[in-house]
């Protein structure tokens, strides 16, 4: 009798283990990671987090309002130490990369509109208008018509901020934080293995075109396959040539750049190099991949408009195959 | 005396066949469910405002629109995948999107503000479940 009911037990025990087993499959959230997610910065803003639950939000939703308030007003830009700080920084970029980016050109993307619900092709004369508002780094003062656009380097100017807040928590072991096109890893992940990013593939949105494994970093990439208009049977996306006014024409169809966590202000040196890359196209692309002792702070993963993958050195990059 | 193992008395009384052949159908019944309802849990979810506003199985092939109060969206659910067919937004990422079929990808549509993702479920066969982050 007394077997019986030990084995009875261990018969109750093993289905209710199982069942939890099941029911946790079901789920697929493990009890120790966190979610949570919002609309900012123009973009859908996640966050996971694991054994302790991360805030984010707080940092991400202030930053967002003051990018807001610099938007609708230069001015306000001027009078907030946080946006001051990102041109300052973006200003440095400028002086290390070039000029190629540049957040004063605002006037130039609203008159595209290529996000807006009326994007249009302006007449030539009005595109020059635009261009004689762009102000060059470091960005000193602002022309009358000057209108910002932080664009290239909000989302990545992010990542630096909520590291900065992670840094700070104890709490906080192992944060994903996606911002749309960056996003920071941060911490060591619970079980050991490093980071997997997925980066998009430009031709085919049913497939990646490979995988980025990395310790703690921040990512990026920039392309221009999602966000555009077609007029007339042309397409226009929506990063700017600043020499011509007119969007970009480039041989290169997607730019990833990663940074590893610990490269100072590594989240916006990521935003503004994918973009960056992006821009120069193939011909330029090697001075970038190449990690010599000017370009080692970043790796780049660029893909061509044939398909041809770029990879830098020294980057875990796994190209996407047919059977997963 | 204390026979022990080498009881004579049988296995199982005559309650005991009943009880397993009660609780085998319990377990039968409980999976049938979990089956009919949620194809072993994938379903879609879409939200608006942050607010699940539709749980779609995609088990079923189907057709929707969001609905009344909602914008102007349709969803198709075909062969275990749903994709966005047609969107009143201004920049049609949503479409481009493309469809989807597990967790570790959403599609989200900016302007609308609608975001659709399937429930996470660990599926070892798939390389992709272990993704951290898409760009």
């Amino acid at each position: 009798m007394k077997i019986r009911k030990i084995g009875a037990l261990v018969i109750i025990l093993a289905s209710a283990y199982l069942f939890g087993l099941r029911m946790n499959h079901l789920s697929g959230v493990s009890p120790k990671t966190y979610f949570s997610e919002g609309f900012y910065l123009d973009t859908y803003v996640t966050a996971a987090s694991y054994k302790n639950e991360t805030d984010i939000f707080n940092a991400v939703s202030f930053l967002d309002n003051e990018f807001q308030a610099a938007y609708s007003n230069k001015a306000n830009a001027l009078s907030s130490d946080i946006l001051l700080d990102c041109i300052s920084k973006t200003a440095a970029l400028n002086e290390k990369y070039g000029d190629g980016i540049n957040i004063t050109c605002g006037e130039l993307t609203a008159l595209w509109g290529i996000s807006t619900d009326n994007p249009r092709v302006p007449a030539q004369g009005e595109i020059l208008s635009a261009l004689e508002s762009i102000v060059a780094p470091p960005y000193a003062e602002f022309g009358e018509n000057t209108r910002l656009d932080f664009g290239a380097v909000a989302k990545g100017y992010a990542c630096d901020y909520v590291l900065a807040d992670l840094e700070k928590d104890e709490q906080a072991v192992c944060v994903v934080a996606s911002m749309g096109s960056s996003a920071l890893l941060y911490g060591e992940k619970p079980d050991g293995k490093p980071f997997k990013s997925a980066i998009k593939n430009p031709a085919d949105p049913e497939i990646f075109l490979g995988y980025v494994y990395t310790q703690a970093a921040f990512i990026s990439t920039t392309g221009g396959y999602e966000r555009f208009f077609e007029y007339d049977g042309v397409k226009y996306e929506h990063i700017f040539d600043l020499n011509t006014g007119r969007p970009i024409e480039t041989d290169l169809s997607s730019v990833t750049a990663v940074v590893p966590i610990g490269v100072e202000n590594g989240g916006i040196l990521s935003d503004f190099i994918a973009t960056l890359v992006y821009m120069e196209g193939v011909e330029n692309l090697g001075k970038y991949l190449d990690n010599d002792d000017f370009y080692d702070d970043f790796y780049i993963v660029a893909a061509d408009i044939n398909g041809q993958i770029y990879v830098s050195a020294g980057l875990d990059f796994e190209a996407f195959t047919d059977d997963g | 005396m204390d026979k022990g193992l080498l009881s004579d008395r049988p296995l199982l009384n005559r309650y005991d066949p009943m009880i397993i052949l009660l609780l085998l159908s319990l377990a039968l019944t409980a999976l049938l469910l979990m089956w009919h309802y949620g194809n072993f849990g994938v379903n879609a979810e879409i939200y608006y405002n942050g607010e699940l506003i539709k749980t779609v199985p995609l088990k079923t092939d189907s057709l929707s629109e969001l609905g009344e109060g909602y914008p102007n969206m349709t969803y198709m659910v075909s062969e275990g995948r749903i994709r966005v067919i047609s969107s009143d937004c201004r920049d049609k990422v949503c479409i481009r999107s493309g469809t989807i079929r597990s967790s570790y990808k959403t599609i989200v549509c900016l302007p609308n503000r609608v975001v659709i993702k399937v429930e996470q479920i660990r599926e070892n066969n798939d390389n992709d479940n272990d993704i951290d982050v898409i760009l």
